[in-house]
């Protein structure tokens, strides 16, 4: 079986790239260790609060840090629960300063949720008895609206938060 | 295009079209046997699966949490 | 024939629908009767991405098989049981479907449930298929058997390759429905593994979109130079194009999980590895086809350099409609790589540039090419002719499809890098700017949906 010399050129420029790009995306998987979410650790879906970061006292933005947070969240159809302010009402928005590093830690207790920061990388899947986690700096200031982004039933579309970075 | 279709089933004349395969060179170089091997490539997609999921999911299956019950609410139903 | 029935029947009630969810999506419409968004959503899905593909494709393939190493009256009357098995299922998940019994979307993902019968339908479509497999097979064998030591023709060596990994990846989908959800449904068991449920449906879930492709890919190697007037240019680089498809269609379904929780960094980024392998068989497919248009053209007299390029028989729709979705398989071929990549999957993952996507490839690439036999496959099965007028309103529609196609198709993939979701009713979300900019590709949408789906209905 014989190639064409021009189809030799095409697929060895071809096959180089492709070494090329995979070289890339290895480099910043496995020196940079930019992962996608991959985060392993169960949890049983039916008790959620059985564990620490899902206590209801625990849950939304706590500061464990200068500079760093976490924010626990659990995601259920059809919101995120945030947590509770100081006089016991819902949170619907995170506001972290400009800068912080940001550890979001997502799990759910009934269907798939997906959790999208929009404009930023934070990008995950929520399955129950799975949690998800996701750690990001929060480079820029302004809003980000939190979107489910995953099917999860008729009231999907109304599921979402907001994150605030200011300054 | 339904339009079409029907049209071409119902209505449009009779007569033949062609059904057009296409033919190789008459100088066309032999094709190596070796691409009608089948075994051979059903082996080595099996061995490609096997290498890509074995582990992984012998890890899902390692780890996996409590099951989930099924949901119908949130679907309307 | 009958599977063309369906074929058409399904396109258009999957058009209608999909013009619905982008009326309701923009948020100038709401829909009547409580009918829900989501539901119509399940319909569109199902209806074009599964019922009208997989009714063409095995039609179109028996009729490949038919004609390259014949049919006996006994395959043929396996093949009815076939269609009538994959109608019945059909209809199951469908009725299922309408009735807002299984509002679960196409992939089905638990622990959302729908109504069992909805899964016993989808079995029964599996089942089906394997019958129409397992006549293919038959059929090769029984050629290969009468024409010991020649090589089998090009067109059934491919019907095979596609067989072949439909049945190995249809087993994952199968193993999920039969072992996991129906019984999960009907209550013996308890629970569910959601993440093995999903791991298995995307061991099946990506093989299903190379499923719709090589069909088109069929046609681009073996159809499409006759009608040009040409040769296939190599029959063995066709083959192994083939082979290489086959080899790596299947082991790469992490690339659709790669957000997901449980399963190790590493293994996804294997898989991804081999998911790029694609990128060779499919470069070589590029070569191929421009080589044979220029061949041909080279023969019939063409010298300039691009000369051969204008005579192609830009006026004959059984040319034009695949050659529209062959050249938009290089941008869909483009937003894949970026789809699969380990990192660059976080900024698009479910957002409404994967829908931009695959309306890209599978309604442009594969069912444009699709339209393009259509053209010629149904009057030579009903013994009539393609005539002028239709041929002329055959390069209308292709035309028309192919800009509603890409203003929609571009302003999802802008939505999408924006932040936008698929697969949700319209919303304005806490509101604020972000969501705003959403909105107005949400229109873009419409309208090009609007524009679209006329010739199609």
């Amino acid at each position: 079986m014989n190639l064409h010399k021009y189809e030799k050129i095409w697929l060895i420029f071809g096959i180089g790239s492709l070494a090329v790009f995979l070289a890339v995306i290895g480099f910043a998987a496995f020196w940079k260790g930019t992962h996608p979410q991959s985060h392993i650790e169960t949890i049983d879906p039916q008790n959620v609060e059985a564990h620490e970061a899902f206590k209801p006292e625990n849950l939304g933005l706590r500061e464990v840090a200068d500079g760093k947070y976490t924010v626990n969240i659990i995601a259920s159809a059809f919101n995120y629960d945030l947590g509770k302010d100081e006089n016991g009402n819902r949170v619907d928005t995170i506001r972290v300063p400009r800068g912080s590093t940001v550890l979001f830690q997502v799990t759910t207790p009934d269907v798939v949720h997906g959790f999208q920061i929009a404009g930023t990388n934070v990008n995950m899947m929520v399955e129950p008895g799975h949690i998800s986690r996701y750690e990001t700096v929060m480079k820029n200031n302004g809003e980000f609206t939190i979107v489910c982004n995953e099917y999860c039933g008729i009231g999907h579309h109304l599921m979402f938060g907001k994150v605030e970075v200011y300054d | 295009m339904v339009y079409i279709f029907i049209q071409l089933t119902f209505f449009a004349p009779r007569g033949v079209e062609e059904y057009p395969i296409a033919e190789e060179e008459e100088d066309a170089e032999p094709t190596p046997k070796l691409l009608e091997n089948w075994v051979l490539w059903i082996a080595i997609t099996i061995g490609l699966i096997l290498f890509a999921y074995t582990i992984p999911v012998f890890e899902i299956l390692q780890h996996s949490p409590p099951g989930s019950p099924p949901f119908d609410w949130p679907i309307g139903k | 024939m009958a599977f063309m029935y369906v074929t058409f029947t399904s396109l258009l009630v999957g058009g209608l629908m999909g013009l619905l969810q982008t009326f309701v999506r923009s948020g100038k419409y709401t829909l009547p009767f409580g009918i829900d968004y989501y539901t119509i959503l399940t319909v569109h899905g199902v209806i074009l991405g599964l019922v009208m593909t997989t009714f063409f494709i095995i039609g179109f393939q028996f009729s490949l098989m038919g004609k390259t190493v014949g049919l006996t009256d006994k395959q043929r009357k396996a093949a009815w049981w076939s269609f009538w098995i994959m109608l019945a299922g059909t209809i199951m998940a469908s009725v299922m479907v309408l009735t807002g019994q299984a509002s679960v979307l196409y992939t089905f993902y638990a622990p959302l449930r729908a109504h069992p019968v909805f899964y016993f339908g989808l079995a029964l479509v599996i089942i089906g298929s394997w019958i129409a497999v397992f006549i293919n097979f038959r059929q090769l064998y029984l050629w290969r058997k009468a024409n010991k030591g020649q090589k089998s023709p090009l067109l059934a060596y491919m019907v095979t390759i596609n067989m072949i990994m439909w049945v190995i990846a249809s087993l994952g989908v199968a193993v999920s429905v039969l072992v996991l959800f129906i019984p999960w449904s009907l209550g013996y068991t308890a629970t569910i593994n959601v993440l093995l449920s999903r791991t298995l449906f995307w061991y099946f879930g990506h093989p299903l979109v190379y499923f719709w492709l090589l069909p088109a890919y069929m046609a681009w190697y073996a159809i499409i130079p006759k009608i040009i007037g040409g040769k296939i240019l190599s029959d063995s680089l066709a083959r192994l194009a083939f082979i290489l498809l086959l080899l790596f269609s299947i082991p790469v379904g992490f690339h659709h999980q790669l957000t997901e929780p449980g399963i190790d960094a590493t293994w996804k980024f294997i898989q991804v590895v081999l998911t790029f392998m694609v990128v060779i068989p499919t470069l070589m497919t590029a070569f191929s086809i421009f080589a044979t248009f220029e061949a041909t053209g080279r023969k019939k007299g063409y010298t300039t350099l691009f000369g051969w390029f204008r005579k192609l028989p830009w006026k004959d729709v059984r040319f034009l409609a695949p050659f529209i979705g062959m050249v938009a398989f290089i941008p869909g071929g483009a937003g894949g790589i970026i789809n699969a990549s380990h990192q660059m999957n976080a900024l698009i993952h479910n957002t409404i540039w994967v829908t931009g996507h695959f309306h890209l490839t599978a309604a442009m690439t594969s069912v444009l090419t699709f339209f393009g036999i259509t053209y010629w496959l149904v009057p030579h099965l009903t013994g009539r002719r393609l005539t002028p007028r239709l041929n002329k309103l055959g390069i209308i529609q292709s035309l028309t499809w192919t800009v509603g196609m890409l203003i929609m198709s571009t302003a999802m993939h802008i939505q999408g890098l924006l932040g936008g979701p698929r697969r949700s009713n319209f919303s304005e979300y806490a509101g604020g700017a972000q969501v705003d900019t959403w909105i107005s590709y949400q229109m873009a949408q419409e309208s090009a949906d609007r524009f679209s789906s006329l010739p199609s209905s």
